[in-house]
């Protein structure tokens, strides 16, 4: 390895490892020996000292945390400041941010607590799902997809649908939607299971959100997933115990009308040649 | 193009898409990161801002100074956005910010070598040569020297001269690294190859403690930056400068009136210019 590598893994290490703080103050020449640093290099770092590469760590993992917490703010709300930056310490420790764009960072942090955070009977039950509904609220508001142009393509039972680019599905087990932003209050979200469609709409470019009947939800996730509608239909029944009737006809009928309305649906997707 | 631009932050995009900063700045300065994977409203606001003033782009993840491979992903994205907002050069750090893998989202000192300086200069040719335009380089702020045979103004000259690339100069990170470092500011300027300087940033700073300043772009600019600033324009001529400002952002207003304020620094500062490039002319 090269020496910049070799400066560069002591500098992570600074400011990721947990246990970094304590050995720099204690002797940062064999802090930064560990890593194979030395001679003028070392002594360099050395004359300048822990406090300045601990100012570093304190910054880097600060600007991260409060960009993080932008994306999720209920969610830090009901967790706390003081858990919540625990976390994000863990994070770091775990290898922490791996991706220029802070909306990925925010997803991989909450992929990283979401396993500790659903065990841990101090952190409310329906925490990751509100997480990940607040992240898909920012991801669907900035998504670089959407604003497709509509198939021309009229509804067919045989052919799948094309739908909006900039769009959710998030299939859970609490009414997340419900506490956020609810005039300001906190509010335990119910326990339901709930199917939520969140789009952006044309206008104003704001995330919106729909909740779907659990039979709806599954329906619209077999569609997303390119199902033809026919089968999309009958797996949907069949998922919620029921025959494909003509209520449930009418049913889906109605709500493909009003996603296509918002233009969340845009027609039958095209195949080959057709 | 000259004068004195605005970095173009998500606090006011709306704001002067709407045509509230209308032929009140030079230009407008992006960071590429902050849209090339984006759509929606913003997107749709910069083009707005697009139709109607410059836009420079400078970006601030692509840890020229790493050792890490590029990500040819991200250049794939910048370059489609460049497209989009064409211009003839591309600005970044003079630093580090991602290493095997970990992005550290923070502008990292490099070791003042001569091995690091000719590592880095292959890596401003080779993202010239993905990027098909050329590249600045901007000093940084920085907080914990990492050593090395030269100094810093001598480890900058040393990467522009064996890149071939232009000095993005920013004052404020010289003030800053000055007071921290404890040497002349004015002295490093001297020192500083001017002939390369291409734009010019300013920022303001604050105290990180009774011994340490930082560059947050978080409060006006101050005085001593601002005299910097005159001196470097009195010696290298017209040239888009650029006032950041990323926290404690206020109202659109108020960071105008700091643009029309240094728009007066900047615009007594070039009729010394030229004053001078006559009588030494005669």
């Amino acid at each position: 390895m090269s020496e910049d590598g070799r400066i560069f893994d002591a500098f992570v290490a600074a400011l990721c490892d947990p246990s970094a703080p304590a050995r720099m103050r204690g002797d940062l020449s064999g802090f930064i020996g560990e890593f194979g640093v030395s001679g003028e290099d070392a002594a360099a770092i050395v004359e300048g000292g822990a406090r300045r590469l601990l100012m570093y760590r304190t910054m880097v993992q600060g600007r991260v945390s409060a960009l993080i917490a932008e994306f999720i703010p209920q969610t830090v709300a009901r967790l706390g400041q003081v858990r919540y930056e625990a976390d994000v310490r863990k994070f770091w420790a775990g290898g922490g941010s791996r991706g220029v764009d802070l909306i990925e960072v925010a997803a991989l942090f909450i992929d990283a607590v979401a396993p500790r955070w659903l065990v841990d009977p101090a952190i409310p039950a329906y925490l990751v799902e509100l997480a990940r509904y607040e992240l898909a609220l920012c991801q669907v508001r900035t998504s670089a997809e959407g604003g497709e142009p509509a198939s021309g393509a009229a509804l067919a039972l045989a052919r799948p649908l094309r739908f909006d680019g900039a769009l959710r599905l998030l299939r859970g087990s609490y009414a997340v939607h419900r506490c956020v932003c609810a005039g300001g209050e906190a509010h335990e979200p119910a326990l339901a299971a709930t199917s939520l469609l969140i789009y952006r709409d044309r206008e104003g470019s704001m995330a919106r959100t729909l909740e779907l009947s659990e039979r709806a939800g599954e329906v619209v996730a077999r569609l997303l997933a390119g199902e033809a509608m026919e089968a999309a239909l009958r797996g949907g029944a069949a998922a919620a115990g029921e025959a494909l009737s003509d209520e449930m006809l009418a049913s889906m009928a109605a709500l493909l009308a009003d996603l296509s309305e918002r233009r969340i649906v845009l027609g039958a997707e095209v195949i080959g040649l057709d | 193009m000259h004068g004195v631009g605005l970095g173009l932050r998500g606090a006011f995009l709306a704001e002067v898409a709407a045509g509230a900063a209308a032929s009140a700045v030079a230009f407008f300065e992006v960071s590429p990161e902050n849209y090339m994977r984006r759509g929606g409203a913003s997107q749709r606001h910069l083009e707005a801002v697009a139709s109607e003033a410059p836009i420079l782009s400078h970006g601030l993840a692509m840890s020229l100074g790493g050792v890490d491979p590029f990500d040819p992903a991200f250049f794939r994205d910048l370059r489609a956005f460049l497209a989009r907002h064409p211009w003839p050069w591309y600005s970044d750090h003079l630093c580090w910010s991602r290493h095997k893998g970990i992005e550290l989202h923070d502008l990292l000192p490099l070791p003042f070598t001569e091995a690091t300086a000719r590592r880095v200069a292959d890596r401003l040719r080779e993202a010239e040569d993905r990027l098909g335009r050329r590249m600045l380089i901007e000093n940084i702020s920085y907080y914990a020297p990492l050593g090395g045979q030269m100094t810093e103004v001598e480890f900058i000259g040393r990467v522009l001269d064996l890149s071939g690339c232009g000095l993005l100069l920013d004052v404020n990170n010289v003030f800053v690294n000055a007071q921290n470092l404890g040497f002349d500011a004015l002295e490093w300027l001297k020192q500083a190859p001017l002939d390369r300087v291409v734009q010019l940033h300013v920022a303001g700073h604050e105290p990180w403690d009774d011994a340490t300043l930082i560059d947050t772009h978080g409060a006006s600019v101050r005085g001593e930056v601002e005299a910097l600033l005159a001196w470097t324009i009195e010696r290298v001529g017209p040239l888009p400068v650029l006032l950041e400002r990323d926290h404690k952002i206020p109202r659109l207003p108020e960071l105008l009136a700091e643009v029309a304020r240094l728009q007066e620094i900047y615009d007594a500062a070039l009729r010394r210019y030229y004053t001078r490039e006559r009588e030494a002319s005669i």
